[in-house]
């Protein structure tokens, strides 16, 4: 089974699933950096003319232009949990593969090696690992040990209709559980006839056909839920 | 449409999740996918290149970029296919291609590969066989919550993907034509790109190798995105959950139906634990597995064992029955025990390394002819004995061995000479760890008590502060174990392990006895007195003080 996630086992026993994020999306979040650092280097070469003209202007450009092309992506990355400018608007973040934040060290060097990704123009060898990797990563990621996922979002569970619980008809395992939730939440969701289909499918549990074997289930997911939201 | 089969996840997510998606997809089956793609990519570059004037291959280019909307089909039919578990060879899909064309002949518009996120509406024509208005209706319904914007932006992205990797081709071929007196790479490039043959040629290659590359990878995305869209609306994993719960009651129904008498039984054991099958390898894992000898093998195949020893031990233990009853009890008992659900063993077959005979003779050579023949023997035994096979040792023998011997002797000097150092490397090992400031929570450094401290207990004592007092009093005593007497204790101790680390220091001759018992009475005034509010009487106290001073502060003074 193809998911496209991976799967981080905590020592505590938990499984986490972060989904890595594609060469299009980082793309975009790398393009919206580099229009970050041009505005930020033209802003500062113009300040810097205007307050030291002549030569020690250009020395303090030559000091920007170098943090601007090293320093930038490390430290927005260090202090902004993963996210550069970009990656923020994008939606994306960087994490270790154990799914923690990334510190200094896997900051460095997942930066310090895009020279290499860079290479032989124009991110050749960076897009090539990511089109071929398994989790999607650059060289830079899979030295430093890291991978670029896509930031959760706070998901809004829709309101479940008001009906008389009841329990179910035989213990049904936590992921049935799930499903059964996951099926009340977005079953209206589908065209009327499909709806119907799903109910007949779901006979073996509820006994019922159609329509009001989606009700069955509704009542079923009220007694999960204790009549609450899921 | 066998939903059971499908190979992919879809379950909804973010649009841009579900077209990462395509990529491992892509490269489970790159292989016919590429194949299928390349063979007629590759034939009409090279038919271009050939009839068309060499000024004028641009125009080639631009003809096979406006015909990549068909090149699309190809990954499609296999991708869709593959999907759902039917194999497709690379052959086929081409020999199904010019069907696929059909109607597209006419889609082949001017605008039509401008139409960057077309990849997810050509499932609908090619997958579904809409046409007309109901094609239409298809679109808006698929296109719909951003999904085509999604696929337009992926479409943005493979464009320049393609840009990339033709910028890489020709850094690559900078990379190698730079010359020491160029100033850059591509400036060594641009040298040899002043011709418009060569131009042109150059630029017909790397856009056939780079979309070539990234044509598949669109395609696919755009299709990992149209099915997660279509499970969406349909509900495609709400029919699969559904699926899935109906089997595994059919599964477990079926048992409960077959054996009457073991009705109870099994419905006790099974329900709560409705997935046993599934977790039937982690279960056996966790116990004792018994693996017959090689010579069990065959009983072993039917899953019949010996009994692990732990077992029959069990089954003597309970010594002989006393009546027949109790015997037959015993041996159903014993059959319900053995049985797959209940015992605590298993049974497997297992290849066993057969005991081989060492040899004898090899062991007993000594290392040093080992080395000596690994040596000077290595390069077999035709080589040696050349020329003055009589003297056994050539000259380029006697001249490695003079080498390694010098070798040797170096490594010999190096380490006499830095001997100090590696003396201090030595001994530094043995040095005491720091001892911790403070112990049970109590600050032990020597400077942060009273120059006599059963003065000062007295003193507190005299004041009513007793647990002040008390506490002086131990931390002053773990102080003086540990800095006067050396006791080895850790910032983590409780008073229990310090009295007991006193109590081996004891034992091994380096605490004296004295100041052990004055250990133990304070540990034993201080605990009572802490965890236990029990205070001593001021005569026991004054007493304690007595044994603390003759034992403890005595070193000091």
């Amino acid at each position: 089974m193809i998911d496209g996630k991976l799967h981080i086992f905590t020592p505590e026993g938990v499984t986490l699933a972060v989904v890595p994020a594609g060469a299009a999306r980082r793309g975009y979040a790398w393009f919206i950096d580099l229009i970050a650092r041009a505005v930020i280097g033209f802003l500062c070469m113009f300040l810097l003319q205007l307050a030291m003209p002549g030569g020690a202007g250009t020395g303090m450009m030559m000091v920007v232009f170098f943090l601007i092309e090293w320093a930038y992506f490390i430290v927005l990355e260090v202090f902004f949990n993963g996210t550069s400018l970009g990656k923020r608007l994008t939606g994306l973040q960087v994490l270790r593969e154990d799914g923690l934040p990334v510190g200094w060290r896997e900051s460095v060097l997942r930066n310090l090696l895009r020279e290499i990704d860079f290479l032989p123009f124009s991110y050749g060898i960076g897009l090539g690992f990511i089109l071929l990797d398994k989790h999607a990563r650059r060289l830079g990621d899979i030295v430093a040990g890291t991978v670029v996922v896509y930031r959760d979002k706070a998901t809004v569970r829709p309101a479940l209709p008001v009906v008389t619980p009841l329990p179910l008809p035989y213990a049904l395992t936590p992921d049935e559980q799930r499903a059964l939730l996951d099926l009340v939440e977005r079953v209206r969701t589908v065209p009327a006839q499909r709806q119907t289909e799903l109910g007949d499918l779901a006979e073996p549990l509820t006994g019922l056909k159609g329509e009001a074997s989606l009700q069955r289930l509704f009542q079923y997911a009220a007694g999960l839920t204790g009549g609450k939201q899921a | 449409m066998q939903l059971e089969a499908l190979q992919i996840d879809i379950r909804p997510g973010s649009h841009a999740a579900a077209i990462d998606l395509g990529q491992p997809l892509l490269r489970r089956y790159w292989r016919s996918v590429y194949l299928a793609w390349w063979l007629p990519w590759l034939a009409l570059a090279l038919l271009l290149w050939a009839i068309l004037p060499r000024d004028d291959l641009a125009w080639g280019t631009l003809a096979m970029w406006w015909l990549r909307p068909l090149f699309d089909r190809l990954p499609l039919y296999i991708l869709s296919r593959e999907v759902f578990g039917e194999h497709v060879t690379a052959w086929q899909a081409l020999r199904a291609w010019p069907r696929q064309l059909g109607g597209w002949l006419r889609f082949l518009t001017i605008w039509r590969p401008f139409m960057v996120g077309r990849g997810l509406y050509a499932p609908i024509w090619m997958l579904e066989g809409a046409r007309g208005k109901f094609a239409l209706q298809r679109r808006r319904a698929l296109g719909a919550r951003g999904a085509y914007g999604a696929a337009s932006w992926f479409g943005v992205a493979c464009l320049h993907f393609t840009l990339v990797f033709e910028l890489a081709a020709y850094g690559l071929v900078a990379m190698f034509a730079i010359t020491p007196d160029d100033m850059s790479a591509l400036e060594a490039l641009g040298k040899y790109l002043v011709q418009p043959e060569v131009v042109a040629l150059a630029g017909h290659i790397s856009y056939v190798l780079a979309d070539g590359l990234i044509g598949p990878v669109y395609s696919a995305g755009c299709f990992t995105l149209y099915l997660r869209r279509r499970a969406e609306l349909e509900g495609w994993d709400i029919e699969l959950a559904l699926r899935r719960m109906a089997q595994r009651r059919a599964r477990l129904l079926k048992p409960l139906g077959s054996a009457v008498a073991a009705l109870l039984c099994a419905a006790v054991f099974m329900l709560p634990q409705p997935r046993a099958h599934a977790a039937e390898p982690v279960l056996s894992a966790s116990r004792p597995a018994v693996v017959p000898a090689a010579h069990a093998a065959s009983g072993a195949a039917d899953g019949q064992c010996e009994l692990p020893s732990y077992v029959t031990a069990q089954q003597k233990e309970r010594g002989t029955a006393h009546d027949a009853e109790q015997d037959a009890v015993r041996r159903d008992l014993e059959t319900v025990r053995a049985s797959e659900d209940f015992r605590t063993w298993k049974c497997e077959l297992r290849w066993v390394e057969k005991k081989r005979d060492i040899k004898a003779g090899k062991d007993s050579e000594s290392w040093l002819y080992r080395f000596l023949r690994w040596l000077f023997d290595r390069d077999g035994p035709s080589r040696s004995r050349d020329s003055n096979s009589g003297i056994g040792l050539g000259s380029a023998d006697m001249l490695k061995l003079v080498l390694v011997a010098g070798l040797v002797g170096l490594l010999a000097w190096l380490l006499w000479r830095n001997r100090e150092r590696l003396s201090v490397l030595l001994a530094s090992v043995k040095v005491r760890p720091p001892l911790p400031d403070e112990i049970c929570g109590l600050d032990i450094r020597p400077e942060s008590l009273p120059d006599d401290v059963p003065a000062g207990v007295r003193r507190l004592w005299g004041e009513g502060r007793q647990r002040d007092a008390l506490a002086l009093l131990y931390r002053a005593t773990v102080s003086r174990l540990a800095h006067d007497h050396a006791l080895e204790l850790h910032a983590g101790d409780t008073e229990g392990d310090v009295l007991r680390a006193g109590r081996r220091a004891a034992e091994a001759q380096r605490l004296p006895a004295q100041a052990l018992d004055a250990c133990r009475d304070v540990t034993e005034i201080w605990s009572a007195a802490a965890y236990a509010d029990q205070w001593p009487v001021a005569e026991r106290l004054e007493q304690v003080l007595q044994r603390w001073r003759s034992a403890l502060a005595e070193v000091r003074a």
